[in-house]
């Protein structure tokens, strides 16, 4: 019953004429017909033909068959990319998955002024990225807040230059990238620990289970829905990541943090070569493909259970 | 008697603890806040770069402020963003009602496949068409102006999904009782079922607010005068050829982040009530 569609109304008109397709729901979405047509479809229909030619604005497009796609799998700056985005995916994902978990159930406790610190938590989220990008480079900055920390508390001797170094520019952008968003899926954990059933926590609790044995054996598949959501929502946050790189390294040093997105920004929007930028867009559409799937044959369809 | 108050020890130390770890987790996520906000009131006498770190601007001073809003072009760019969000968020929150509303108060023929074509577009990252949609922008002419912006932005899966669900929610009862004192179908929807969705719209309106003022890539690829510079995309632009001037960089830092966070302080019921209904759904 839940899910069903309420049954819905059919105006007078509509009944005498009833053999007659009704304009009127037609009418209500035209605009926005028009408009997912104009700057959805026909961009992904045409992102096939553009990525078998060679575009470059100026002239017309010209077909060139698997030319791109050849290029690219000899191209050894695409697959820095590709294993870049993939390096991201595998720091960023998991501990999108863990952390911010437990700061849900920190935050889900009936404590006075709980409320107070779920609204900070959730602060990096609504921020620009440029803005907390920008911050971030002055603390990843060799004689920023960062390496002042590490160096005052004894744990390091001399200052790193964070986003210099090739070793340590990628994680220290996923770190700035978990940073923001871990308020988001803390609140997506939220949601999902207010429907668990307490009757069932309790239960367990009569029966001797300690917190860990609670949080995997009660907790856990019953979150199995959200865990699929933040995996998917994730992971395409993690193959994306565009903005943060853009500004703390550009992608340096060595392309070290060139991301698949930052590369077909650089391809299409500087040297203007749209064909071959869109032959990789739509090996990042492929890429995101295969991960969704896996997502999805991990967390079972995300079914409780 | 002295169990009893043992456990009342016990329970209160552990208390003070959890609120410990509370606050050392805000310290995270506000810590780098602070520093910017007091790296933005120092004057050049005092170093931002020390250990341990001294937050306190001594004495704090207005002069970048003053240099973020007249020597760089700062007013201009909040000015534009703020145009941007007069123009698109209700534009947004009007298309997106109107096209959800059918999809769930009415029959007619191709509604799930329309429904799951809208939905559909939302499996297509941006990133991935970014080229194409670039390309047909360009061929309809709207390349560096705000239209440009504006209307590829209007429509998205996620919010129609949303808004879906909560006319869903709506009883048919009323709908019924409306029809039968001859209310016709334009005003059902704008008198009687639109007021009926106010929390969804709300939620609706906080997201778009942010999406708009946070947005950079489309930006930075459709405009190039930056006279028409939103505020992520002008601040990015500043970074490149200010960057250096640390405590200015603050500043306009500071300037760009207050409206959002006032705004979010103000909002922030709806965020959590907006999340929620994206989830249940």
């Amino acid at each position: 019953m839940g899910n069903e569609i309420v049954p819905t109304t059919e105006y007078r008109a509509s009944k005498k004429k009833r053999r007659n397709i009704p304009l009127l729901p037609y009418l209500f979405l035209l605009p926005a017909l028009l408009l997912f047509f104009t700057f959805d479809y026909l961009p992904i229909f045409s992102a096939f033909y553009y990525s078998f030619t060679e575009y470059h604005i100026l002239s017309p497009a010209e077909w060139v068959g698997w030319e791109n796609y050849r290029a690219l799998m000899q191209d050894t700056k695409f697959w820095i990319a590709v294993s870049n985005s993939l390096t991201y995916f595998l720091i960023i994902v998991p501990l999108l998955l863990t952390v911010p978990l437990f700061l849900a159930i920190l935050v889900n406790q009936k404590l006075r002024g709980i409320q107070l610190f779920r609204v900070i938590y959730y602060l990096p989220v609504v921020t620009s990225m440029v803005a907390v990008a920008i911050v971030w480079k002055y603390l990843y900055h060799p004689a920023g807040l960062l390496n002042a920390v590490l160096q005052g508390i004894g744990l390091q001797k001399e200052a790193v230059n964070w986003l210099l170094n090739p070793d340590t520019a990628l994680p220290a952008v996923a770190v700035l990238e978990v940073w923001k968003s871990l308020g988001f899926y803390m609140v997506i954990y939220l949601a999902g620990l207010q429907t668990i059933s307490q009757e069932l926590v309790e239960a367990a609790k009569m029966d001797g289970a300690g917190r860990l044995r609670v949080l995997w054996h009660v907790y856990l598949p019953q979150l199995r829905p959200t865990i699929a959501v933040i995996l998917v929502l994730s992971t395409l946050a993690s193959v994306q990541m565009f903005t943060s790189i853009y500004i703390m390294t550009g992608g340096g040093p060595f392309d070290s943090t060139l991301t698949l997105p930052l590369y077909i920004y650089q391809k299409a929007f500087v040297e203007l070569d749209m064909g071959y930028a869109t032959a990789m867009g739509m090996v990042l559409w492929l890429i995101l493909m295969v991960l969704t799937v896996i997502n999805f044959k991990l967390s079972n369809g995300g079914r409780v259970g | 008697m002295n169990a009893k108050r043992k456990r009342m020890g016990i329970a209160i130390a552990r208390k003070a603890l959890m609120y410990l770890l509370l606050l050392l987790i805000a310290l995270l996520f506000v810590g780098p806040f602070l520093w910017l906000l007091s790296t933005a009131f120092k004057s050049n006498a005092q170093d931002v770069f020390t250990f341990p770190p001294d937050l306190i601007p001594k004495p704090p001073v207005w002069d970048q402020f003053v240099e973020a809003l007249t020597v760089i072009p700062f007013p201009k760019y909040l000015l534009n963003s703020f145009i941007l969000i007069v123009v698109m968020v209700p534009a947004h929150l009007f298309l997106t009602s109107l096209t959800a509303y059918p999809l769930a108060r009415m029959t007619f023929p191709g509604r799930d496949l329309i429904f799951y074509a809208i939905i559909g577009t939302m499996f297509f990252p941006e990133e991935g068409k970014l080229v194409p949609l670039f390309i047909i922008t360009q061929k309809l002419g709207l390349i560096d102006s705000w239209w440009g912006l504006i209307i590829p932005g209007l429509v998205g899966g996620f919010s129609i999904f949303l808004m879906r669900q909560a006319y869903l929610s709506i009883p048919k009862e009323l709908e019924e009782a409306a029809i039968l004192d001859g209310c016709g179908p334009f005003r059902m929807w704008w008198s009687i079922m639109l007021p009926l969705t106010k929390p969804t719209l709300a939620a609706l309106s906080v997201f778009s607010f942010i999406s708009v003022w946070n947005s950079f890539i489309w930006p930075l690829i459709v405009l190039k005068n930056d006279d028409l510079y939103p505020l992520a995309l002008g601040l990015a632009y500043l970074s490149g050829t200010f960057g250096d001037d640390v405590r200015v960089m603050a500043a306009g830092t500071v300037v760009s982040l207050l409206p959002i966070i006032v705004f979010y302080l103000m909002m922030q019921r709806y965020f959590v009530s907006g999340m929620q209904g994206a989830i249940k759904g």
